[in-house]
């Protein structure tokens, strides 16, 4: 398993979509299959508007970091 | 002479006769919902997931012993009373364990926690059905239909199913609010893939889930080759009018150059997924489908419970619950019927024939595979149990515990007459559909002692403080730690 952790607002908590799928919540780490993803979250006002990544050789406590802004 | 044409094609090409496909297709419109849900009533409660193996009958009484052991464990948690079988939240399984699964998934409720485990009991498990399919088999008018095609052998043993437990029931009755996940695995025997009788596979060729008779079901994961024919499906899929999942992951997937290097088995089943939805570039051709034994892919039923765990686009959803903490008891629970008889070759000095061949080459490279899929599966929970520890309060599974529980013939110790003698009595038990009294009763009992020893089962009912009755001459339990508890540095609040 893999581990990512998505960031955004922590006032504002949203789903990570992995590739179409919800995944779990922003700000906090979350485990996943090693995969390339594109991600993207719930709702809008957010950027970009989606982000590719690839989620390999990441370890539990030490994830790979993906961030978003609000527009 | 015709008689005899007229048998052997039956023998030889399943009869000579006109197909009869089971399934439905899905009209405009319609959808296949999953109405269940994993997500547990309270987080004190465990959520235990399960898979039962195949092997006739003993597997479903395997299967049915350590169903009862639970339905008479009981704890408190904040939302009052509970015994373990209301926390079953997912069954994946092959075959015989498909009987089982699909009686407690249509029976277990509010009303019967214990999913009436009883008439499981009376009305099969006790029953000499293998004398009910042979005196229909020899019937002339059955084989009449036989040989004319109005019958297959698959569709004697599913009106056995109907007859016996499930009373015309379909599969929309095991897709309702609060029932347990039923994955019912049987092979795809043209391409060997594992075919789950779930929503989202009838998606795939654009079938009616809810529509499908549950005897249908459990016999497509129970059609023994040879023995039986296999259940026939036809895939729809070609201009399907119904409401479908999406697709996108299965897009992506195909499209995503580092798939197949990063996620091989997830890359094979999007592109499963997109022949049978004969989508674009299209690997096999797929019209209809015939299945047999879920066994011969998959005889434990690892494959599904695998995918419902870790897949994002499982329905079951257990990975979204697990990232959202809501989930801080995992519990796997993998019932291993597989018989290991003693064999005279050992003994034997002439080389072995023919009979002996068939035996080792549709027996032996079952039990590697599912040796195979035993070995993964420890591996995922050792990798889930071990990132809840390391990841601790960064992550919302990081006060996870992971409980991983096999009942195993295997594991019943040689240390004494009486555990030998349990040990090579269970594991003499033939695959049938019949068992006799002192048979049902070693296997039951087999499956008592490993389930109530399991050093995992032992962490759970402590950590729980639950109560379960005494068993008759129980011996001490071993004082063995949890192998998928042990790496939890975090000690679960309230435990």
């Amino acid at each position: 398993m893999e581990f990512i952790r998505v960031s955004f607002d922590p006032d504002d908590i949203r789903d990570v979509i992995a590739s179409g799928n919800v995944i779990g919540p922003t700000e906090t780490e979350l485990t996943l299959p090693p995969n390339y993803y594109v991600i993207s979250l719930s709702g809008a006002g957010y950027t970009p508007p989606y982000q590719y990544v690839l989620v390999s050789g990441t370890l539990p406590g030490d994830p790979l970091n993906v961030r978003f802004s609000r527009i | 002479m015709r008689v005899g044409y007229l048998l052997l094609c039956l023998l030889l090409a399943g009869g000579c006769t006109s197909t009869h496909f089971e399934n439905t297709p899905l009209r405009a419109g319609e959808a296949n919902p999953d109405r269940r849900s994993i997500v547990p009533a309270n987080p004190d409660r465990p959520v235990i997931l399960m898979t039962f193996s195949g092997g006739g009958s003993r597997a479903a009484a395997l299967a049915e012993s350590v169903l009862r052991e639970m339905a008479a464990t009981r704890y408190a948690a904040s939302d009052g009373g509970h015994v373990l079988t209301e926390d079953v939240k997912l069954i994946s399984s092959v075959s015989g364990g498909s009987v089982t699964s699909a009686w407690f998934g249509l029976h277990r409720d509010a009303g019967h926690p214990d999913g009436d485990l009883d008439d499981l009991r009376n009305d099969f498990l006790t029953k000499d059905n293998m004398a009910a399919l042979e005196l229909d088999a020899v019937n002339p008018i059955t084989w009449f239909g036989l040989v004319t095609g109005r019958i297959t052998r698959i569709e004697a043993e599913e009106a056995l199913f109907n007859q016996r437990l499930f009373h015309d029931a379909t599969l929309a009755a095991l897709n309702q609010p609060g029932r347990p996940y039923i994955a019912l695995n049987a092979t795809d025997m043209a391409g060997g893939e594992t075919f789950a009788m779930i929503p989202r596979r009838f998606d795939d060729v654009c079938s009616n889930y809810d529509a499908l008779p549950i005897a249908t079901a459990v016999s497509a994961s129970a059609a023994f080759p040879i023995l039986l024919t296999p259940v026939s499906f036809q895939n729809f899929s070609e201009g399907c009018a119904g409401q479908l999942r999406s697709g996108d992951w299965i897009k992506f997937d195909l499209s995503n150059p580092y798939t197949p290097y990063f996620n091989l088995p997830e890359y094979k089943e999007a592109r499963y997924a997109n022949d049978l939805r004969r989508g674009p570039n299209a690997f096999r051709d797929i019209r209809y489908l015939y299945f047999l034994d879920g066994g011969l892919a998959d005889n434990l039923g690892a494959q599904s419970l695998r995918t419902a765990m870790i897949a994002p686009y499982d329905d079951a959803g257990v990975l979204r619950a697990i990232n959202q903490g809501k989930i801080r008891r995992l519990v796997i629970i993998a019932v291993n019927a597989r018989s290991d008889p003693k064999v005279k070759l050992y003994q034997q000095q002439s080389q072995p024939g023919l009979i002996d061949q068939i035996n080792t080459v549709t027996g032996v490279p079952i039990d590697a595979n599912t040796a195979s899929l035993q070995i993964a599966q420890s591996g995922l929970l050792d990798e889930l149990s071990s990132a809840a520890a390391q990841a601790a309060n960064q992550a919302k599974f990081g006060e996870m515990k992971v409980y991983g529980i096999t009942v195993d013939y295997d594991q019943i110790p040689g240390d004494s007459p009486a555990h030998r003698q349990l040990r090579d009595e269970a594991k003499n038990v033939p695959t049938a559909w019949t068992l006799t009294g002192p048979q049902l009763q070693v296997t039951e009992e087999a499956g008592r002692f490993l389930f109530r020893r399991h050093p995992c089962y032992r962490a759970l009912l402590a950590d729980l403080q639950a109560v379960q009755p005494p068993a008759a001459q129980e011996t001490e339990m071993p004082d063995i730690p949890c192998a998928t508890e042990r790496r939890n540095a975090k000690s679960v609040p309230g435990s």
